[in-house]
């Protein structure tokens, strides 16, 4: 394998970021990007022209502001910090289990107190009879 | 500021003469080794190896920190997500050679020229963004490098 620290890949963030698959490192689907959340150097806010990163990838409810218009509020949008993403391929891969991620609580909450009190609601119909 | 906020806001020249609309943002990613290699990675390879799915040829890299370089301008917004006009893909005629002719005049603007960054909040505004450019910005070539997929 080549060695190739230190280079840099150029993305445009429409084409190649936004609306991919997030994926968490058991390619269990976490949610699409529906926008990148930028911070100026100290992870304050962005200035025009001064240094800026992508800070998180913002997944969430965007669905309803699509089709009505308007936007969700910064706050109301679940983060998964940019630290937490190891690949950019055709999806957005990340390198913590989807279990440990905040953006997925709703998911979590339906299983655990609903889905896992109905009779049979336990089997992991993966994990064989 | 999110990356949404900049996406199709107006943008101005230094003398306040419009230019067009903001049609991508373009982000430089630290591509980091992976001597590692991550608990997917190998699993990837052997499918790729297995049966080639399409997305086996497509570009997949550990990445570190991503960096705003700059900003997509083009003349007109719509359609520009397909992206023809920065890339070299010819096919299926006539799709790019028509798309790119619509959105030719697409320019990069380094975000170092970016002067401010405004919302429209004034009475009458429609509240659209307005992305306006320092004195003496340049215009650079809106291509990406042929080796990004």
């Amino acid at each position: 394998m080549t060695d190739r620290r230190g280079e840099r890949r150029l993305v445009d963030a429409r084409l190649h970021l936004l609306s991919r698959q997030v994926l968490d490192p058991d390619g269990e689907p976490v949610g699409a990007v529906d926008d990148l959340a930028l911070a100026g150097p100290d992870g304050g806010e962005v200035e025009a022209g001064r240094e800026a990163h992508v800070d998180a990838i913002l997944v969430g409810p965007v669905l309803a502001t699509r089709l009505f218009g308007g936007r969700v509020p910064d706050s109301r949008l679940p983060r998964i910090a940019w630290d937490d993403v190891g690949h950019v391929g055709t999806a957005v891969e990340l390198t913590v289990p989807s279990d440990r991620l905040d953006a997925v609580w709703v998911e979590r909450w339906v299983r655990d107190r609903l889905i896992a009190r109905i009779p049979g609601g336990r089997h992991d119909p993966e994990a064989g009879a | 500021m999110n990356v949404g906020d900049l996406l199709d806001a107006r943008v101005l020249g230094p003398d306040g003469a419009p230019l067009g609309v903001v049609v991508d943002v373009r982000l430089s990613l630290e591509v980091v080794d992976e001597a590692e290699g991550g608990p997917g990675a190998g699993e990837d390879r052997e499918e790729a190896e297995h049966d080639a799915p399409l997305s086996a040829q497509a570009r997949r890299d550990a990445v570190g920190g991503a960096r705003l370089v700059g900003l997509l301008v083009g003349p007109r917004g719509a359609g520009s997500f397909h992206g023809y006009e920065r890339t070299g893909i010819r096919s299926p005629w006539p799709i790019p050679q028509l798309v790119r002719r619509r959105h030719r005049g697409t320019f990069l603007v380094r975000w170092e020229d970016v002067a401010a960054v405004e919302t429209g909040t004034a009475v009458g505004d429609d509240g659209a963004r307005r992305v306006r450019l320092a004195r003496g910005y340049t215009q650079l070539p809106a291509e990406l490098p042929s080796a990004s997929g």
